[in-house]
């Protein structure tokens, strides 16, 4: 990093700081707050999508993908696109949501299943949602530790606990400030600066290492440094068929009931956009996987397969610090810290909001006001954030990101998809069946590193493999105990 | 092996061009619309 490239990050925080802050004072009501009043457009929706999608951490964790599992890591991108594209035709569950004119999954289980099921759909939600964010700073910590190690050539930086905890606390602050000032008009904004700009770097990126490695040469090499050549293109031979089968769940769910993606689809104008919205983001998914997974695998060429300072996430940032030249790197680095704030301050007003609306409102009889719910929300916004630091210095689980986001994130969303699909096309499903297949999904639990290997029946199965025992489980509990429970009034929807 | 690396190497150069369209559209109509929403935004 030279001095002009420091010069183009500096600015362009500023930028968005500024940005973020002339327009906090917009956001003094709870709708626009949360879900920009439902007035997102398509195309500023798609780029937003994307925006929130493409963050700091979805970039390090699918290089780390691509590090360690090569091409054949394509798989997650391409279930991804076609998961996503099957969305945007048929609309399934998201059309039918945004009919609907909810703000949240929560609020859906209310009108379906009534407020118990709504208030521990949400407090589960939150336990999954926090628990899956729980890392993201300390691997957008370890982002800025790469590039630093990689500028300066300081050895120690790169194993430093404290450095790290100090990088961790200076990021903590920028998006805690950001993210309680503005709303949902703000993380809009920097959603559309961060599209912009992220997928102008990563392109470069992308260019430059073809340009430094050579297209076929990737290829070759990859061959020659990696003792199975078969495990590098397929998937079934990389990681076997449960990985690939979790994949594929993964790429559903994330793209039809994660709250990110939906608050999105949620804030847009019409059910007809919400479709065309998912299919032009289908394109969007895959990059999002493909693109730092190539560059995953472009570092390991790099570096002839070795892992510099223990740690498989740094081995990304050290390389484009190494291959792109002035300027560009800045813009990288710059769009990097900024897809960082994007993704924290749309995970903090996403999760912080559904905890306000649909934990505290439900419980103290629905009568705050807007003010009291942007205040509550903004309390809860810096409880979150300094949870994600404690989690992040403690958590020593050796699994990969990637696995790791998705087994906390299905403690939320096994359960959660059994009640959506089953409660908008299925109309035996009884409360009690929801409130069965949303507690079944706590034994995804299981699947954390921690958790498996202290409990001996448990240590020899995969997290996916768990995962996928999770979600059928909370299916089998919805259909049973709708069929033993069922509601006694029939509900509208 | 062949296929699985002809399907990347297919999905990639695909993904790569249809992103930068993609890309190019969005990000142009998108700016409109943000100026849009946040002109709606002041004026309420």
């Amino acid at each position: 990093m030279t001095i002009f490239d420091y010069f183009i990050v500096l600015t362009y925080i500023v930028s968005v700081f500024y940005l973020g802050l002339k327009y906090r004072d917009r956001s003094s009501d709870f709708s626009n707050f949360m879900i920009a009043g439902r007035k997102v457009g398509l195309s500023l929706g798609v780029a937003t999508m994307l925006g929130t999608e493409l963050g700091l951490i979805t970039v390090m964790y699918n290089a780390q993908t691509g590090f360690n599992d090569f091409f054949a890591a394509f798989h997650i991108g391409l279930f991804a696109l076609v998961v996503t594209m099957f969305i945007g035709i048929t609309g399934i569950v998201v059309v039918k949501l945004r009919e609907l004119r909810v703000k949240s999954i929560p609020e859906y289980y209310e009108i379906r299943f009534g407020k118990n099921v709504r208030i521990l759909g949400a407090i589960l939600l939150v336990i999954g949602g926090i628990l899956n964010m729980g890392l993201f700073l300390k691997v957008g910590a370890i982002f800025v530790q790469g590039v630093l190690s990689a500028t300066y050539g300081i050895s120690w930086l790169e194993e430093s606990e404290s450095i790290l905890a100090i990088i961790m606390i200076i990021l903590l602050v920028m998006v805690l400030l950001y993210t309680i000032l503005g709303g949902m008009i703000s993380v809009i904004i920097t959603d559309y600066i961060q599209f912009v700009v992220l997928s102008i770097g990563l392109i470069l990126s992308v260019l430059f290492s073809i340009h430094n490695l050579g297209w076929f040469n990737i290829f070759d090499q990859l061959e020659i440094l990696v003792s199975n050549p078969k495990s590098i293109y397929d998937p079934f031979q990389s990681r076997g068929g449960f990985y690939v089968s979790w994949q594929l769940v993964l790429g559903f769910v994330s793209a039809i009931i994660w709250p990110t993606a939906i608050t999105r689809a949620l804030s847009l104008k019409s059910p007809e956009t919400v479709k065309k919205q998912y299919l032009w983001s289908s394109v969007s998914f895959l990059i999002r996987f493909m693109f730092p997974c190539f560059l995953g695998i472009c570092a390991y060429i790099h570096y002839n397969g070795k892992v510099i300072g223990g740690e498989t996430l740094m081995m990304m940032p050290m390389y484009l610090v190494e291959i792109l030249p002035v300027g560009v790197l800045g813009v990288m680095v710059a769009a990097m810290l900024a897809a960082f704030m994007s993704t924290h301050d749309s995970y903090l007003l996403c999760w912080s909001t559904i905890i306000t609306n649909d934990i505290i409102d439900p419980i103290t009889g629905g009568e705050l006001s807007s003010k009291q719910k942007i205040n509550i929300s903004r309390i809860i916004i810096i409880i979150l954030g300094l949870y994600i630091l404690y989690w992040g210095l403690v958590y020593d689980g050796l699994d990969s990101i990637w696995t790791y986001l998705g087994i906390t994130g299905a403690v939320y969303f096994t359960g959660a998809i059994a009640v959506i699909l089953f409660g908008l096309y299925w109309e035996k499903a009884s409360s009690v069946g929801a409130l069965a297949a949303l507690l079944g999904g706590l034994s995804a639990l299981l699947g954390l590193e921690p958790i498996r290997k202290s409990i001996s029946m448990f240590s020899t199965f995969q997290p996916e493999q768990i995962g996928l025992m999770t979600l059928a489980f909370s299916m089998i509990l919805m259909i049973v105990f709708s069929l033993i429970f069922p509601d006694k009034k029939e509900r509208k929807v | 092996m062949i296929v699985w690396k002809l399907i990347w190497q297919l999905l990639f150069v695909i993904g790569f061009l249809s992103f930068n369209l993609i890309f190019i559209f969005f990000s142009i109509k998108g700016y409109r619309e943000l100026k849009e929403l946040l002109k709606g935004n002041y004026e309420k």
